[in-house]
């Protein structure tokens, strides 16, 4: 059997308009630190990435399969952790590093997905919940793992093997680009691929599934595996680029929520959903900061609700579902 | 020789006794109807066959290997199909990609599921609706689907669940002679529970009845229909 046998071609996948699309997309994003100089809109564009990349990887478990989790930081946390630990106790490279986080991430997201999955709808949720807090108590207490004060980065010198780049903000913008892209394709693959069939068919109706030899809890940890391991990535991203990581940026509940609500704002199960959420959400609550800073906190989770609501109740499909082509 | 061999299958929910040490079995190449009132078991006992609940005593054997309390995915493995009561599609999906679920049973082989769940969907009579969204189907339509995505799956056996429920008289008509095509042309086994009674006689060779979660009667429609525990089950005390 040839490997293009084992993907499904659709007749819009080669449309003009789509290549077009992507082909302007990767244009723009190599450009962007030609056209804005300075940090703050460079900044702005590597964190709607970050969070597209995160939106992605959440997607193959919530959007595809169907599994709401709502301590998906867990993993974000996981990446951050081990790929820092890694370089400051044993001089690993972060790139390294971040492989061995995002197989962790894995390992671990199986450990859980095992008693989780026989859990449904809002209980799946709840112990993501739990399982999310638990991360967060558990770095916060032990020593070993910088504790409450959480972990620095020394600064090194500047390179691509030292996955550290000082002020520059370029390398940084391509690498979570790449990372993104990656993720992306890996959606896509799946989601053309009897794995995709399958939890497609889980997401929709689980006990027909199971009738056709769906083995639901194996295609479940499949996906789980790979939602997990890029959330990861996005966490070991995310410790090299902030050089700073301590447990309540990491493993907060409100992060593993801002991470769904994004996925539910550009729309759920879409493949360029996450994109435009992140799109509309970071930019929003990063300009919100700004402007109204100390005395704001938190505005900019009160328009989130607000903006969450009203998709709710007036569009479901979130933003991608705005623009007329429905998603089988 | 037996092809499904149910032995004294026990299951009690709380303190109510859904089947009560029911045992028959079914022969390569039958169709066997599995009726009775609403209540007597029949459901609950199509769901301890295909793994969906787990009988409190008593052995399943599906061609001599033992199944009970296997879980659903594998008893489908094993060439057992089944369809659902209340149909169960996967609405987001095109016809003919619901039937690829199916077909994947066999294969990795996105064009290879493709092709066998096209021929299925052909011979369940959808081939015009191959490109339509389930959800957009009747529910006639949605049963023809079930099956045709069950049939991908190649099984031996169906267990097929109240089929007929909510269809118009031609379309029943239609359904009957699928069914016994399927066993015909195909050599599938069927058990089917039906509440239809004109419809399930002529269609079986051997019926079974269950009333109250016990086997009251056993045999060809004839015989069943003239015994008197069967009368006073569907008509009630004289």
């Amino acid at each position: 059997m040839a490997v293009k046998d084992l993907f499904m071609v659709r007749k819009t996948d080669y449309a003009p308009v789509r290549m077009a699309v992507i082909i302007g997309l990767v244009f723009l994003v190599l450009f962007v630190p030609v056209i804005f100089k300075k940090p703050f809109p460079q900044d702005l564009v590597i964190k709607i990435f970050l969070f597209a990349l995160l939106g992605n990887a959440w997607n193959i478990l919530g959007g595809l399969t169907g599994q709401v989790s709502l301590g998906h930081a867990m993993f974000f946390g996981t990446g951050a952790y081990t790929s820092t630990l890694l370089f400051l106790k044993f001089g690993v490279s972060p790139w390294f590093g971040l492989l061995t986080g995002a197989m962790l991430a894995g390992g671990i997201s199986l450990v859980l997905g095992y008693p989780s999955f026989k859990l449904k709808g809002h209980y799946f949720a709840m112990i993501t919940i739990a399982f999310g807090e638990v991360f967060h108590i558990l770095f916060r207490n032990i020593d070993a793992f910088g504790g409450a004060s959480g972990l620095f980065l020394p600064i090194t010198d500047n390179s691509f093997s030292a996955f550290y780049f000082g002020i520059h903000k370029a390398p940084y913008l391509y690498i979570v680009f790449f990372f993104y892209i990656l993720s992306t394709v890996t959606i896509y693959l799946l989601d053309r691929s009897k794995i995709g069939f399958y939890l497609r068919s889980i997401n929709a109706e689980e006990d027909a599934a199971r009738s056709l030899g769906v083995s639901s809890p194996f295609y479940k940890s499949i996906a789980m595996f790979f939602s997990a391991s890029f959330t990861a990535v996005g966490g070991s991203f995310y410790a090299q680029y902030v050089t700073f990581i301590d447990p309540p940026s990491v493993f907060h509940l409100m992060f593993s929520i801002q991470i769904v609500l994004i996925v539910i704002l550009g729309g759920i199960g879409s493949i360029v959903g996450p994109l435009a959420g992140a799109l509309v959400l970071i930019p929003l609550s990063e300009f919100t900061r700004i402007y109204l800073g100390g005395t704001g906190r938190g505005f900019d989770l009160i328009l989130y609700g607000l903006l969450i609501i009203v998709f709710a109740v007036y569009q479901p499909l979130g933003l991608v579902g705005m623009f007329g082509r429905k998603r089988r | 020789m037996s092809l499904l061999r149910i032995e004294e299958v026990t299951k009690r929910f709380g303190g109510l006794v859904a089947n009560d040490r029911v045992s028959f079995d079914v022969g390569k190449g039958e169709i066997v109807g599995l009726i009775g009132p609403n209540g007597a078991g029949k459901s609950t006992l199509f769901n301890c066959i295909a793994g969906y609940f787990k009988p409190d005593g008593g052995r399943i054997f599906f061609r001599g290997e033992e199944i009970t309390g296997l879980f659903p995915e594998k008893i489908a493995k094993k060439e057992l199909g089944r369809t659902f009561q209340i149909v169960k599609i996967f609405p987001r999906m095109t016809v003919l990609e619901n039937a690829m679920v199916g077909a994947f049973v066999r294969t990795a082989s996105v064009a290879g599921a493709s092709k066998r769940a096209g021929e299925w969907i052909e011979y369940v009579g959808l081939s015009a609706k191959i490109e339509s969204l389930a959800s957009e189907l009747t529910l006639a339509e949605q049963k023809w689907l079930q099956l045709a995505r069950t049939l991908a799956i190649d099984p031996e056996m169906l267990l097929m669940d109240e089929v007929l429920a909510g269809l118009t008289a031609s379309e029943t008509k239609s359904a009957v002679e699928l069914i016994r095509k399927i066993r015909d042309e195909k050599g599938i086994t069927i058990l089917i529970v039906e509440h239809v009674m004109d419809v399930i006689m002529p269609l079986s060779d051997r019926v079974v009845v269950l009333d109250n979660g016990k086997k009251i009667a056993e045999g060809t429609p004839e015989e069943v229909s003239k015994d008197p525990l069967v009368i006073k089950a569907y008509l009630g005390e004289e």
